[in-house]
């Protein structure tokens, strides 16, 4: 084995938002303006030193049309992190965000990690949603946030390093803990999501409702 | 021979000396280009389309040549010959403007595709042309919309008739992309929920073990389905996947013989890959699997002439699919319906005919008048999809996990008898099998 560690994650957001140019990015450092649409998964996996551990990412990138969640939601099974890509130029796909971390809330549980990114921050001149907002959206779920330009290399690499690291925190916690199950230790940090059930509307309230399942 | 075919036949006259006419025709083929069936397809008012007399004729002639301009015609002939899509030319133009000036829901989406489809050949006027076909067609298939996928399909036929710079050559793309949904049944594909897509992928899993077991048992061991690797081939018929020129092969062939001929496409590649694949680790082999059009180094012919070799026959498909669909697992519903699904080209929409299974059956979500959709029954019957799993990653989160993602079935299984050359070894990797019915018991 050649690595320290192997997470599996993967990309969601609206269509057109940039998953498969970030990935392209990060796992092979290009950038072509000529991409095709994603249809169904995408797959690619990277190798990457984290805090002087070798980490091994599988890297599952989906296709964005609302239709195809019925094949791609299988993906969020088992997922230990996820990356919820929105487009900085294009309001409606940050307004989808809700949509997206309810959705797979349904298959993942509250241990795995998300990450907000906001693509194509060179496009300042065209931006719809300010860092500001984006920030706030993203503290009140209780989630990372990063603003990325995979055309011009900017904070890809960072995203995924800071991902792998909350991953490794989480993974060791766990490992001291116990195999007691995924839902146990993973309570605690930075990427925890506190509308789990929102969406459903049984409660309103944050934390009112215990642990779910 | 010429001259006589291009009398125009009286209606009636068709149906008694069509007996006749064939092996005539087949000869005639043979002597001469595939593009003069275009012309005696159309005297023939269509009754070339069933596809018995396709099959005989697309085997009997040589192959047409290597790009776009032999297949103008042919290609018109194989969509459009004998369909009336509101006959005769003005009006069926002015059908296209309509619907292609209209605003839609999807505009964005499709706008946001256009860009992103075969980009490195298309300008800003054929972009601009995509876009209306397929804002046309999404308004046309209103049950469907516009669906990922159509736009390669589009793209193809726009690549084919040109770019689409006069607004006749778009609607004539148009009808060739509506052929392609109603007549070649790629409707059934874009449905909600993909059943029809996912039949096809799992059918292609037990295609993939019968004939390539070690193949599968590499799959097993990943958790892998085709439904992960073909989703796009099946979606857009390689046009996703494969370079034109074998693109434009591959639909020649398709055109003719349906969908069958898509598996028997996907076998040849897997046969191709599988040096590479069997021995390789799960990142390498699924990274490969996503990509294979682009490390195939077949040419065209070769692909399709490795694609004949397999044997895949809408019988066995049929069968495949009653084992996939069949109830399974202990106390298994029985209420769960065989059906037929059916579809009309007037409307474009799919229906379904119950053989049987509705005795019984007090689902009410079951009962036939509550489905507008035939695909509903079919999206009830399969099992549930299967996602790749790294089998040397530690996984806390599967052991845990009583759900039935990881178990699920993996294949009905191969009637026996029905493959050419399957060296029916059926012990190898059989025992995750869920076995149907009364076969290999």
């Amino acid at each position: 084995r050649d690595y320290d560690h192997l997470f599996k994650l993967v990309l969601i957001g609206d269509s057109g938002a940039g998953k498969s140019c970030l990935l392209l990015r990060f796992a092979d450092d290009a950038f072509t303006e000529s991409y095709i649409t994603t249809i169904g998964v995408d797959f690619r996996f990277k190798t990457i030193p984290v805090d002087k551990k070798t980490i091994k990412l599988q890297i599952w990138d989906t296709a964005g049309q609302e239709r195809f969640r019925t094949i791609t939601s299988a993906y969020y099974r088992g997922a230990d992190g996820i990356i919820l890509v929105y487009d900085i130029c294009d309001r409606e796909s940050f307004a989808h965000v809700d949509e997206w971390l309810n959705e797979v809330n349904r298959y993942v549980n509250e241990s795995t990690c998300k990450i907000l990114i906001g693509n194509k921050c060179d496009m300042e001149s065209e931006r719809q949603v300010s860092t500001e907002e984006a920030k706030k959206k993203a503290d009140d779920l209780g989630i990372a946030y990063i603003e990325c330009s995979a055309k011009e290399a900017t904070n890809v690499e960072q995203a995924f390093q800071m991902m792998s690291a909350e991953l490794i925190e989480k993974r060791q916690k766990q490992g001291a803990g116990g195999r007691s199950g995924p839902s146990a230790g993973g309570g605690v940090g930075l990427l925890q999501p506190k509308n789990r059930e929102a969406g459903k509307g049984s409660c309103g309230g944050l934390g009112s409702c215990g642990g779910g399942d | 021979m010429m001259t006589k075919l291009s009398k125009p036949l009286p209606q009636t006259q068709i149906d008694c000396t069509e007996v006749l006419l064939l092996p005539c025709l087949a000869w005639f083929m043979c002597e001469h280009s595939w593009a003069s069936l275009a012309q005696c397809n159309r005297l023939m008012c269509g009754h070339l389309h069933s596809r018995g007399c396709l099959r005989t004729l697309a085997a009997a002639v040589p192959p047409l040549p290597a790009g776009v301009l032999p297949r103008r015609r042919l290609w018109r002939q194989l969509f459009l010959g004998a369909l009336d899509l509101g006959s005769g030319g003005g009006k069926s133009l002015q059908a296209y403007r309509h619907l292609a000036s209209q605003r839609g829901e999807a505009d964005a989406e499709i706008q946001r595709d256009v860009g992103r489809t075969f980009p490195e050949c298309f300008d800003m006027t054929s972009t601009e042309a995509l876009f209306r076909v397929l804002r046309a067609v999404a308004h046309r298939m209103e049950d469907i919309g516009y669906c990922q996928g159509m736009n390669f399909i589009a793209g193809i036929i726009l690549r084919v008739f040109g770019g689409g710079r006069e607004e006749a050559m778009q609607a004539l793309v148009y009808q060739c992309v509506l052929s392609m949904l109603l007549r070649h049944g790629m409707n059934q594909y874009f449905g909600e929920g993909f059943p029809k897509l996912r039949l096809s992928c799992l059918q292609l899993d037990c295609l993939v073990e019968a004939y390539m077991p070690d193949l599968s048992a590499l799959f097993d061991g990943f958790n892998l389905s085709a439904e992960f690797y073909a989703t796009q081939w099946f979606l857009t018929i390689f046009s996703y996947s494969l370079p034109f020129p074998h693109v434009l092969r591959i639909w020649d062939q398709f055109l003719c013989r349906g969908m069958k001929f898509v598996h028997r496409v996907a076998l040849a590649l897997l046969k191709e890959a599988r040096p590479a694949l069997l021995g390789a680790s799960f990142d390498v082999a699924i990274q490969r699997l996503r990509c294979i059009g682009q490390h195939s180094e077949l040419s065209p012919e070769a692909l399709v002439r490795s694609a004949l070799e397999f044997k895949v026959t809408n019988r066995l498909l049929s069968e495949l699919e009653q084992a996939i669909t069949a109830p399974r697992g202990r106390g298994a519903s029985h209420s769960l319906p065989r059906c037929f699904l059916e579809r009309n080209l007037d409307s474009g929409r799919t229906s379904c005919r119950i053989v049987s299974g509705l005795e019984g059956g007090d689902d009410p979500a079951l009962r036939p008048d509550m489905l507008p959709d035939g695909l509903v029954f079919l999206e009830a019957a399969l099992p549930a999809q299967r996602v790749p799993v790294d089998p040397v990653a530690p996984r806390l989160e599967l052991a845990g996990r009583p759900d039935d993602f990881c178990k699920a079935m993996r294949s009905g299984p191969i009637p026996e008898g029905r493959l050419a050359g399957s060296s029916s070894s059926s012990g190898s990797s059989s025992k995750h099998r869920i076995r149907h019915g009364p076969h290999h018991r």
